[in-house]
């Protein structure tokens, strides 16, 4: 095959990538790029925009204690989501792995039914059930566990189950992609190798099926820390992330330029969390071992 | 097309006026270009056509009512459509006219609350001037509601007034007696005892509002402002949630997921009407508001000016006023009320609204940047 030809080839596997392409210059990167110029200008008293350059907005944020705050807190928040679903969803992948037939069809509606459901209705349904009028409530009031009413609402606990809620599914779901992945012949050699079955999931399924626990780990932790719609709806004030801040500076306080670097802080923190997973998968040589 | 001229030349006005930017008028030339190709429009928005107008209110029982009582039968007459959308605060909203393109031109007609929210609009340059003589039934509005408007205008109107209401104190009779409910006062939302069932719009004007009440200062006029900081960070700590619409209001509310709230009156009323165990408190000098239509500066005057006249007919007016529970703004003492208008909280016999506060449009709307900023920050506990 001449240079040319394959050249030509190449190009013509590139034709389909061309319309997505095109869709992420247009909605992603233009309207990031957008942001950055607007965090980069000076916001006037009644929300006008001053377009000079400055790096202001970014000096403000980070000389601004309360903010440093809100960025930490929202840090924890994802932490402590991704504590969460980590583990538990690993039970739940693996089950699905083990499970054959009618049950791995149960299992599979179980994960995927939830997000069928918009994410505002689902997250008023956790306010329905997690309401001192709610079902848990009265059960609880009905055995006698409670004496009175109990409100489970507003609390980081139920920030962080609603999320949990929101990301199990899609970390399940990545989980048991790479858990499809490995070579049954190697557990088999395992248990031929005399390896109890507590041996062979640490020594054989836990490794091989890292690199699934760290990028679902991951999209658990982005999807944590930028979260919106669960700290308004599921939470106070006092939860609110840095997403929630963005929204308030450039909705209610009018302040595009500031709300704008908020956001750019929250994509460049993202940003170093999946350079850090890549440094981390690539020392461990994950990738490889698969 | 004559729309579509009409929306071009609105922004080639607005560029040689010098309020919209070279690069934006042939930002928004393309743009235009480009939807007239998709669309058949600019932006294809079906409000932009004359036989349609987008009207946006408050959403809930607000946006039922009127579209019960006064949409659908407006549409069955005139055959114009009433394209409805909802806001959850005003400065949100404001920030969404701002935000289009060009600004306030995707919007007609508005829903607004108090006096100073239509001195910012006016001042933004997104006023119209309303022919009155198109709106025959503008006679019955009460005096005392288009005045403050024309003092803002130059004697012109903008928007029509539509309802009043309060944001007064609502608590769970159940779990508050009235007698104490009347005691505590505006001090009932900074109770001890009530901790963690306390409830507040998460709105700085409100809870600076209640929190000079609550220091004993005048709302209008506040002097101590660290007494007002200091009241809000200490209530911070014994409320349980923010609410930030009059549906999250009436959820907190029903579920007794708290007892006690700053409450619109209307909102309240429509909770005991379904039976549930709400008082409503309006202490000496409660935040008294007008509620007033809205016309934004590019709208098809003839189209509004239609719509205004039918909301503002007695028969639509009180049965949009009984289905959201907010009085209606025509006098009383030129339009018979029936005693189910007249039982709902804010409503004023006289027509005169004396003894009534509301917020001084210039005094709050200069404070907005400051005290918004800071509000933010003590709601969530700095």
């Amino acid at each position: 095959m001449t240079a040319r030809t394959r050249k030509k080839s190449s190009l013509k596997y590139l034709l389909p990538a061309i319309p997505l392409c095109v869709f992420t210059l247009c909605f992603f990167l233009f309207p990031i790029l957008l942001m950055v110029k607007y965090s980069l200008h000076h916001s006037l008293p009644y929300g006008e925009i001053e377009r000079i350059f400055t790096l202001e907005n970014y000096i403000n944020f980070f000389t601004d204690i309360y903010y440093i705050k809100v960025l930490i807190k929202s840090f924890l928040l994802g932490l402590a989501v991704s504590v969460v679903t980590i583990p538990l969803g690993y039970i739940v992948a693996y089950a699905l792995w083990q499970s054959r037939g009618l049950k791995r069809k149960i299992l599979y509606i179980c994960i995927l039914f939830p997000l069928f459901t918009n994410l505002v209705v689902r997250l008023y349904g956790w306010r329905i059930i997690l309401s001192p009028a709610g079902p848990i409530s009265n059960f609880l009031q009905k055995t006698g566990l409670a004496e009175e009413s109990v409100n489970m609402l507003f609390t980081w606990p139920t920030i962080v189950l609603g999320l949990f809620s929101e990301c199990a599914p899609y970390y399940i779901l990545i989980l048991f992609s790479v858990l499809t992945l490995i070579n049954p012949r190697y557990i088999d050699a395992a248990f031929d190798l005399g390896a109890t079955r507590l041996e062979a999931f640490f020594k054989v399924i836990w490794p091989l099926s890292l690199s699934g626990v760290i990028s679902g780990g991951l999209i658990v932790y982005i999807w944590a820390f930028g979260a919106f719609a669960t700290p308004t709806i599921l939470g106070n004030a006092k939860h609110w992330t840095l997403a929630v801040h963005a929204e308030r500076q450039i909705l209610s306080l009018r302040d595009w330029p500031y709300g704008s670097a908020f956001g750019i802080i929250i994509l460049l923190f993202t940003l170093l969390i999946v350079f850090l997973q890549t440094k981390l998968l690539k020392r461990k040589q994950i990738y490889r071992e698969i | 097309m004559k729309d579509i001229e009409k929306q071009i030349s609105k922004a080639q006005h607005k560029y040689l006026n010098g309020e919209m930017s070279r690069r934006d008028f042939i930002k928004y030339l393309s743009i235009a270009g480009a939807s007239i190709g998709l669309m058949g429009g600019p932006f294809g928005a079906s409000a932009m056509a004359g036989k349609s107008i987008r009207f946006d209110s408050w959403g809930g029982s607000t946006s039922e009512a009127f579209r019960e009582f006064a949409f659908k039968p407006f549409e069955k007459d005139t055959g114009i459509e009433v394209i409805e959308g909802q806001f959850g605060d005003m400065d949100t909203y404001l920030t969404q006219i701002k935000a289009s393109y060009p600004p306030g031109g995707e919007f007609n007609l508005a829903h607004l609350s108090a006096v100073f929210d239509y001195a910012r609009y006016v001042g933004l340059g997104y006023d119209s001037v309303i022919d009155e003589s198109k709106i025959p039934n503008l006679k019955n509005v009460m005096t005392a509601m288009t005045k403050p408007l024309r003092a803002i205008t130059d004697g012109k109107l903008s928007a029509v007034p539509f309802d009043l209401g309060q944001t007064g104190l609502a608590y769970n009779s159940d779990k508050i007696s009235k007698a104490e409910a009347e005691e505590l006062g505006a001090g009932i939302l900074f109770e001890d005892s009530l901790a963690d069932k306390i409830g507040t719009w998460g709105e700085w004007r409100t809870n600076i509002w209640y929190a000079a009440l609550y220091t004993g200062q005048n709302p209008n006029d506040i002097q101590d402002l660290d007494a007002i900081w200091k009241a809000l960070r200490k209530q911070q700590k014994l409320v349980k949630k923010y609410w930030s619409s009059g549906a999250e209001l009436m959820s907190l509310l029903a579920n007794e997921e708290i007892y006690v709230t700053t409450a619109w009156s209307g909102r309240v009323a429509n909770l005991q009407a379904q039976g549930h165990p709400i008082g409503y408190l309006s202490p000496p000098d409660t935040y008294s508001w007008m509620e007033y239509i809205f016309v934004l500066k590019g709208t098809d005057m003839d189209v509004a000016c239609k719509l205004l006249n039918a909301l503002l007919e007695p028969e639509c007016a009180i049965a949009v006023a009984e289905a959201q529970k907010y009085p209606p703004s025509l006098d009383p003492t030129k339009v018979k009320m029936p005693e189910t208008v007249q039982k709902l909280p804010a409503f004023d016999p006289t027509g005169k609204l004396e003894g009534y506060l509301f917020a001084n449009p210039e005094y709050w709307n200069s404070k907005q940047i400051e005290w918004a900023e800071k509000w933010d920050r003590i709601m969530s506990g700095a």
